[in-house]
């Protein structure tokens, strides 16, 4: 592997890899929806969606059709903390993956235009709509984060954005965000896969070399909110047919020992069949038909969700009760050791399962840069997960269960 | 650099049962896919769900272990397992580190021939499933979807969920999942193992298939039903902010001549993003944050559907749309650049679900699951890499014909008299 920084700070990874025929490009940048100003909610994202629209070389609507001509898997995804632009393509298409990428990167503002924006605009609210707003349970997310985080911290609100302030945003924000986070300092890009390693320096050399260094960025760091003296709880009203709980628990940061433990936690609380709320819930007391877990990574403070979906005729403080009746036993009896050995399993085999895909592996390596700024913690991901232990596992799940976690209710119309 | 198709040993057990290796070293787990020839067109008339109830009961416990117990031991292999039924077919996929591949088969063995079949468990699993049928029901596009179906088989064994009806589910008791089981574990079976596979892994995937030997020959072929008269069918949905479009037609078989062609054609139509119907519906109009088409094959037939979910005040120019498309791809022709770039993009797919093991054995899941032979990945290659607008002429055009076609709107109360200058009959369902 190589790992190296151009001049104007972008730095580079190179993974060449004994897989299939095939090579995975992945850009990452250092910012999110963490990063948007008041009353512009949904920025980040709906920038995501015009790095697609064209740039000076690349003719509006092209950089789509292009790709598609010879790739199939591509795409770009924004989160909280980090926004990812990605391709996975035969090794004989990566000048055109990395000249796409280079030109969108260097280049974006030269072709900008108000139709652009106003399209993406109605797209992006249609994506709202069918995401969140016309889907059952959509507004989870969105209700969670906002009751975990007060106002104003940059959790608070849903990276989609709020639809009052999606028609705010103006071509004047757009240019402004561009230069502020759009520089190469705040990126990182990985090559993986095959690929001749010489000739790919040479390519990126060519491509991204010319590209200014711009400013460096001021990205905004979230810092934990001061724990709530006890539970933060809402109830939802929406168009759903079995009541459902969401419990929220915060976790350790991202690119923490902590958090690679926190990886199985997910196993013991509801995540499938053998966790601890389907026995119970589930198997045992039969008022719960479903159950679920999962850890949402992220800079400041990550997010342990587990979610348990009722039968059409529980009510939600009953799932309450009944929850927090396991939870409670597990953190103050501890966690038995066989159960600890198996969530590892289970987040070793997830381990697995991701590192087999080339287009995941690029991502890796990229988010291994970005939190610690060594590609090679990527590597060393599976091992940290062996490690993983009852001694270890406990006193994560004692102080994770030990905070008032936030709790919101879904029932259904009458 | 290798091979661009991972090699593949095909052995032949026994009558109408088969073994699939296909190697894929650089996997970290082995994956493991077992297709029986049973699918929810196999379900009793008045039990439908029935299949699914039964492949859901292989993970309920066996004789030797309750659910729990099962549920424990498998998460103690790092195993993932699902099952998924399809009209024909029935697919268990599982997935699990290599090192622990003796405890992994000899836990599958267990579970499907020594199954508990309690009544208990029977009476839990499917008042649960009864609740996530109802749940389902409740999203917009699942709704949609299903009613489309529905509405275009109606009158076959395919018009309901593979997962069966509320009062189906209702219907079917704990002593009809046993004489259904045979057709899951027997005649017809094919079991694929993919990742890194050497003596050991194919030894024992030799002895689980072979177990399955035997059996009932259950499956029936799904066979398309009559075309319907063109007409829009409305669902209310009170509330809404966006509708869900689905528009759903006939289309030909993997089996024919013409379906390399034919998905040639959708690629152009809808099956990509860049196809015509998105750029149409989302870059041009804004109408919605994604529309596309694709076929859903049987052995003997496809249905092909269009879906989209458009703003309430769009719904009717997001429909006259969706039919300016139709008709203008039924009666054109695509330029060469259309079909090279379509013709791309589906070598493009070919090649990027090497990606993932799980990605790539979907494909030859699907391959087996249409009985097509093994040279079916070069051969499509083979047509891809020399497809010509010619090519396409000779593909029928029914799955492009609004007049064959069935609409449906899931969707708020409001909008169903804006629809009514499209011209088409409509017709208010209530469905389930």
């Amino acid at each position: 592997m190589d790992f190296l920084t151009l001049h104007n700070g972008l730095r580079i990874v190179l993974y060449p890899v004994d897989h299939a025929p095939l090579t995975a490009v992945n850009l990452w940048f250092g910012v999110g929806s963490k990063d948007e100003k008041p009353g512009k909610t949904g920025f980040a994202h709906l920038f995501e969606h015009l790095m697609f629209e064209g740039s000076r070389n690349v003719p509006h609507h092209e950089h789509f059709i292009r790709l598609e001509e010879v790739v199939a898997a591509a795409n770009g995804s924004t989160w909280s903390d980090h926004t990812i632009y990605y391709e996975t393509f035969s090794p004989k298409h990566l000048e055109l993956a990395l000249f796409l990428e280079s030109d969108r990167m260097g280049y974006l503002l030269d072709a900008l235009a108000q139709e652009k924006l106003d399209g993406q605009r109605a797209v992006v609210k249609n994506e709202r709509r069918w995401r969140v707003d016309n889907r059952p349970y959509g507004i989870w997310d969105e209700r969670l984060f906002e009751l975990a985080f007060p106002a104003g911290h940059p959790y608070h609100h849903p990276i989609i954005g709020y639809m009052e302030d999606l028609d705010r945003a103006t071509l004047g924000d757009v240019e402004d965000f561009f230069r502020a986070y759009y520089v190469p300092s705040n990126a990182v890009l990985t090559v993986a896969g095959s690929f001749n390693r010489a000739k790919a320096l040479s390519l990126i050399r060519r491509y991204f070399d010319p590209i200014p260094a711009g400013m460096p960025p001021r990205s905004v760091v979230p810092v934990f909110p001061e724990p709530a003296d006890a539970p933060v709880e809402s109830v939802i009203t929406d168009h759903v047919a079995l009541p459902r709980l969401y419990m929220m628990f915060q976790a350790p940061a991202r690119g923490t020992d902590g958090c690679v433990d926190a990886e199985a936690v997910p196993h013991l609380l509801g995540e499938g069949r053998g966790s601890l709320l389907y026995r119970e819930l589930v198997l045992k007391r039969r008022i719960a038909s479903s159950t679920s877990a999962s850890l949402m990574p992220a800079m400041g403070v990550s997010a342990l969700v587990a979610t348990v979906t009722g039968m059409p005729s529980s009510r939600v403080e009953d799932l309450k009760a009944a929850a927090f009746e396991c939870l409670d036993g597990l953190r103050d009896d501890g966690i038995p050791a066989q159960d600890a050995r198996r969530a590892r399993t289970c987040a070793l085999s997830d381990g697995l399962l991701q590192w087999e895909s080339l287009t995941q592996k690029a991502t890796l390596l990229s988010e291994a840069v970005m939190t610690s700024g060594d590609p090679e913690e990527a590597l060393r991901h599976a091992e940290k997960l062996e490690r993983i232990s009852p001694e270890r596992l406990d006193p994560l799940v004692k102080e994770l269960l030990g905070r008032p976690p936030v709790l919101l209710g879904f029932v259904g119309r009458s | 650099m290798k091979t661009l198709i991972p090699r593949e040993r095909r052995i032949l057990l026994g009558p109408g049962v088969g073994l699939r290796t296909v190697a894929m070293p650089e996997a970290g787990l082995l994956h493991l896919a077992l297709i029986a020839g049973c699918g929810s067109m196999d379900d009793p008339k008045g039990s439908e769900g029935l299949t699914h109830l039964a492949s859901r009961m292989l993970f309920e416990g066996t004789k030797r272990r309750g659910t729990q117990e099962l549920a424990e031991r498998m998460e103690e292999l790092g195993m993932r397992a699902n099952a998924e039924v399809h009209w024909e077919n029935t697919v268990f996929r599982f997935a699990f580190p290599p090192a622990l591949l003796d405890p992994a088969m000899d836990l599958l063995e267990e579970m499907f021939f020594e199954p508990a079949l309690r009544a208990d468990d029977f009476e839990r699993l499917r008042t649960q499933q009864m609740s996530n049928l109802s749940k389902e029901f409740k999203d917009p596009g699942i709704l949609a979807s299903r009613l489309a179906n529905a509405l275009l088989l109606k009158g076959t064994r395919q018009a309901h969920p593979s997962r069966g009806l509320p009062q189906t589910l209702e219907r079917i008791q704990c002593a009809d999942v046993e004489p259904h089981l045979s057709g899951l574990r027997g005649h017809g079976l094919t079991l694929v193992l993919c990742g890194k596979v050497g003596d050991r892994e194919e030894e024992r995937g030799r002895r689980l298939a072979a177990a399955f030997s035997g059996g009932v020959l259950f499956h029936r072929r799904a066979l398309r039903g009559p075309v319907r008269k063109p007409a829009l069918y409305y669902c209310g949905r009170p509330q809404s902010v966006q509708s869900e479009i689905r528009v759903a037609s006939f289309g030909p078989g993997p089996a024919e001549q013409v379906h390399v062609p034919a998905h040639l054609l959708n690629t152009i139509f809808g099956g990509k993003f860049s196809s015509r119907l998105n750029m149409n519906l989302r870059e041009r109009h804004g109408f919605t944050y994604g529309a596309k088409s694709f076929f859903s094959e049987r052995r003997k037939f496809s249905t092909f559907t269009i879906s989209a979910a458009v703003a309430n005040d769009v719904t009717r120019p997001a429909l006259e749309e969706v039919m300016h498309e139709l008709d203008t791809a039924r009666d054109g022709s695509p330029d060469e650049a259309e079909v090279a770039a379509a013709a791309g993009y589906l070598e493009g797919g070919f090649f990027t679900s090497l990606d993932e093991p799980s990605r790539y054995l979907g494909r030859v899941i699907a391959r087996e699951a249409s009985g097509l032979p093994a040279g079916r990945f070069r051969s499509y290659l083979r047509i891809l890499r020399a497809a010509r607008a010619a090519d396409l002429a000779a593909v029928p055009r029914d799955f492009l014909d609004r007049e064959k076609a069935v609409f449906v709107v899931v969707g708020d109360p409001h909008i169903l008299d804006t629809l009514r200058p499209l011209g088409l009959p409509i017709e208010e369902v209530i469905y389930p």
